[in-house]
């Protein structure tokens, strides 16, 4: 008599609470999904894990990408260099996506040239916000990407956002508040620092040391990957404030680097690190704003222009 | 094993499938070793530990049940030592160690014993607690030892309530533990609807309010003073929505087991006065020490100063039970001195309440307590989240400098409102939650645990271990 009661307390229980629940919270999953990822992070075209879905995604077969880091996505104005042109720089991330993105650019057959924002730190190990990959983990190099950080339920509906929805939500608020400014996939800071809060800046990287080394493996593989294609590949160091350079050690290593990778054949190497601009350009020691972004993008557009062949 | 991990995810609907599967005779068997796999997932060395108490306890139990007089005592005061023994190596030895480092170095002596370079392990007070209020309660005859050691075992080692409480009696567990219990709809529903609600306050609030706190704290002297206060505001929030979570999880999965865990918090931030909020917060360590500490000691039947004596001796006890470092002990004594001052301040306090004319507007009188009580709290949490008294005094400092003009942005971190924005929205959503009914009986409880488990996915964060873990 008790068994078949509690037999038909767990019939109960699994008609009455534990399928429903699951069968309404599964489908608000899909639901919800499908609703942030379509609406909120395709439509936020300045935010990495838009970008790193449309390499994988979209074709554009005129487009011109721009690669690299926040210096990429801060400082190069599409509109400016070129109409073609799309951002698809990402804050805190370097050679390993960079490669990551160009081998799935060079796998599409276009002819349009390739902008890479080459920084010092280059080489270093940056692995970027993981919100930006979620969306992507499907493709085999970005699970590779993501290596040690992968959740079992970054492959669920809902719950592969979970920790980062204030993340998208907080990118796609940016985009459209007005603060900024935004174009094809660039994200522009429109504030200055004033003299003093500058200068608190400047102090603060006269006491940062930056030694270039040559990590040789990363650059045989990097210099393997940019001779794969005979598309034009353009390499641009964006300016940066001259304090970053008083404490650069081992610029001429650094220098000889570029001076290598100028020399392969479809290759340009466009250095812009030294350019001049006043403390009002920048909103810190290594990144433009939006007005010096303006003008540097500009130079580099009519720069482009004499470097890339005509018909590219 | 921590309650929100994706391990528990499989963890618990397994341990109750088989739970329920099983003969009840072999129950106690599966849920022991489901226990041992729960508690050494932290460190699984330090279920030596536990080997060690519940073998000294279960001792220790018959033989007072077996022996009359002296001899009881002496078994009892034998478990006591064996059980504060362990306590105060594995976290009190650094503590003491430290000071007569301190000391010796004032005295211009060398001090040369090392630190304990472990890890404290994870809920020993807890358990430790609960263990020897087995031994008291047989010594005191309330309880019959326990003979089958499995149980006993079970007892102290019981997964739900292992590391952070509630701190349960044997003459409630150890009965319920021997029970059969069939599968029950109800308990299902009640338990399923509690374990929501926890993971609610630990997932979504506790969890998001311990970012901005954290990154608050670290750096106080880099935010305004404002965003310092909102800081303080949001730990009060985050420790409560932290433990009473962990609480709220370990009663709901208990109770789809057929177990019925104590009440461990009951709306403490509605308390009107701090002896009615030590009634309300953390009910099973404050029950554990009035009847084991407090009553023994004469509680207030006996002389006012001694009365006085009690409460802050039981309170600073209280602050050593948390942590071993100063300022958890001030936290203590300072609780057991806003009840004395709250004593001494009775009359002048309630002459001035009659002059102001609250006597005649009772809900304000009430309202006004309440606020006043939340304050207070607030103010010792400062000592309670602090890393050193040095740093409750810098975070102290900071609020009293008022730097700035108060507005919104003031409460910014690196510029950024949207981590304030988001502490108040999930505190106004933890307020919404008072609202519910007490008892968790809801009308519709597949409607709420389908919202709840949709809003700790949306807006839940991967959080620290649970704040009490520590104690």
């Amino acid at each position: 008599m008790e068994t078949s009661s509690s037999t038909s307390s767990f019939k109960r229980a699994l008609t009455r609470l534990l399928l429903p629940v699951l069968g309404v919270i599964a489908a608000l999953c899909f639901a919800v999904d499908r609703l942030f990822f379509t609406q909120v992070i395709l439509k936020n075209t300045t935010a990495g894990s838009y970008k790193t879905w449309r390499i994988f995604h979209e074709a554009h077969p005129d487009e011109i990408p721009i690669f690299g880091s926040s210096r990429a996505s801060g400082s190069y104005v599409s509109e400016l260099i070129d109409p073609r042109c799309f951002n698809y720089g990402i804050e805190k991330t370097q050679y390993e996506l960079t490669s990551i993105f160009l081998d799935q650019e060079l796998g599409k057959d276009k002819t349009a040239p390739i902008i890479i924002n080459w920084d010092y730190e280059f080489f270093r190990d940056y692995k970027g916000n993981i919100a930006h990959f979620i969306p992507s983990v499907d493709q085999a190099p970005i699970a590779r990407y993501v290596g040690k950080e992968m959740r079992w339920f970054y492959h669920v509906p809902a719950l592969r956002f979970f920790n980062v929805y204030d993340d998208y939500v907080k990118s796609y608020i940016g985009e459209r508040s007005g603060s900024s400014r935004i174009s094809n996939g660039g994200f522009f800071v429109t504030f200055t620092p004033t003299e003093a809060q500058f200068q608190r800046l400047i102090d603060v990287r006269r006491k940062t040391v930056f030694v270039w080394d040559d990590p040789a493996e990363k650059e045989e593989a990097w210099e393997k990957l940019l001779t794969r294609t005979q598309r034009p590949i353009i390499l641009v160091i964006a300016p940066y404030h001259s304090c970053y350079f008083e404490h650069f050690g081992n610029m001429e290593g650094a220098q000889a680097y570029l001076h290598k990778l100028d020399a392969l054949p479809n290759v340009t190497v466009l250095d812009f690190g030294q350019m001049e601009f006043p403390n009002t350009s920048y909103q810190n020691t290594s990144h433009l704003n939006y007005s010096g972004a303006v003008e540097f993008s500009k130079e580099l557009g009519r720069k482009l222009k004499e470097v890339v062949p005509a018909g590219n | 094993m921590v309650f929100n991990s994706s391990d528990f995810l499989v963890f618990f609907p397994l341990v109750v499938t088989l739970y329920y599967l099983l003969p009840h005779k072999f129950r106690w068997v599966m849920v022991l070793a489901a226990s041992c796999w729960f508690y050494m997932a932290f460190v699984p060395a330090y279920i030596l530990i536990l080997a060690f108490t519940i073998g000294v306890d279960y001792c220790a139990g018959i033989l007072i049940e077996n022996n009359e007089g002296k001899k009881r005592k002496r078994w009892l005061v034998a478990s006591i030592i064996a059980n504060v023994g362990v306590l105060a190596f594995f976290k009190y030895w650094n503590f003491l160690n430290g000071n007569m480092h301190e000391l010796f170095q004032h005295l211009g002596f060398h001090y040369p014993v090392p630190d304990l370079g472990i890890l404290l392990p994870i809920g020993l007070s807890f358990h430790t607690f609960q263990s020897l209020s087995y031994t008291i309660e047989v010594y005191r005859k309330n309880q019959k030892a326990e003979r089958h050691l499995g149980y006993f075992a079970l007892y102290v080692m019981f997964f739900p309530q292992l590391v952070a409480g509630p701190i349960e009696r044997p003459g409630a567990l150890l009965p319920q533990l021997h029970a059969e219990h069939k599968f029950s709809y109800e308990n299902l529903v009640h338990g399923l609807t509690q374990m929501a609600l926890g993971f609610f306050k630990k997932v979504v609030v506790a969890d998001r309010l311990s970012a901005y706190v954290t990154e608050v704290y670290d750096n106080v002297n880099a935010v305004s003073s404002w965003a310092v206060m909102f800081a303080a505001f949001c730990f009060a929030i985050q420790i409560y929505c932290d433990f009473s979570g962990y609480s709220d999880i370990a009663i709901g999965s208990a109770r789809v087991l057929g177990v019925k865990l104590m009440v461990n918090f009951n709306r403490p931030y509605l308390a009107h006065s701090i002896g009615e909020f030590w009634r309300r917060w953390h009910i099973s360590l404050s029950s554990w020490l009035r009847d084991y500490v407090y009553l023994p000691l004469g509680g207030n039947r006996v002389v006012k100063w001694r009365w006085y004596y009690n409460l802050i001796f039981t309170f600073t006890l209280s602050g050593i039970w948390h942590g071993a470092a100063w300022h958890y002990i001030l936290f203590g004594t300072l609780h057991g001195l806003y009840i004395v001052w709250a004593d001494i301040l009775k009359r002048p306090v309630n002459a001035g309440a009659r002059a102001l004319g609250l006597y005649n507007a009772p809900r304000t009188n009430h309202v006004l307590n309440v606020l006043l009580t939340f304050v207070l709290w607030i103010l010792s949490l400062v000592l309670f989240r602090a890393m050193s008294m040095r740093h409750a005094g810098m975070i102290f400092e900071r609020m009293l400098d008022f730097d700035g003009s108060f507005g919104f942005h003031s409460l910014a971190l690196k510029g950024a409102i949207f981590p304030a924005i988001m502490c108040l929205f999930v505190t106004v959503l933890l307020a919404l939650t008072y609202a519910l009914p007490k008892d968790l009986n809801y009308k519709h409880p597949r409607t709420f645990l389908v919202t709840v488990t949709m809003l700790v996915i949306v807006l839940g964060r991967y959080g620290d271990q649970f704040f009490y873990f520590q104690f």
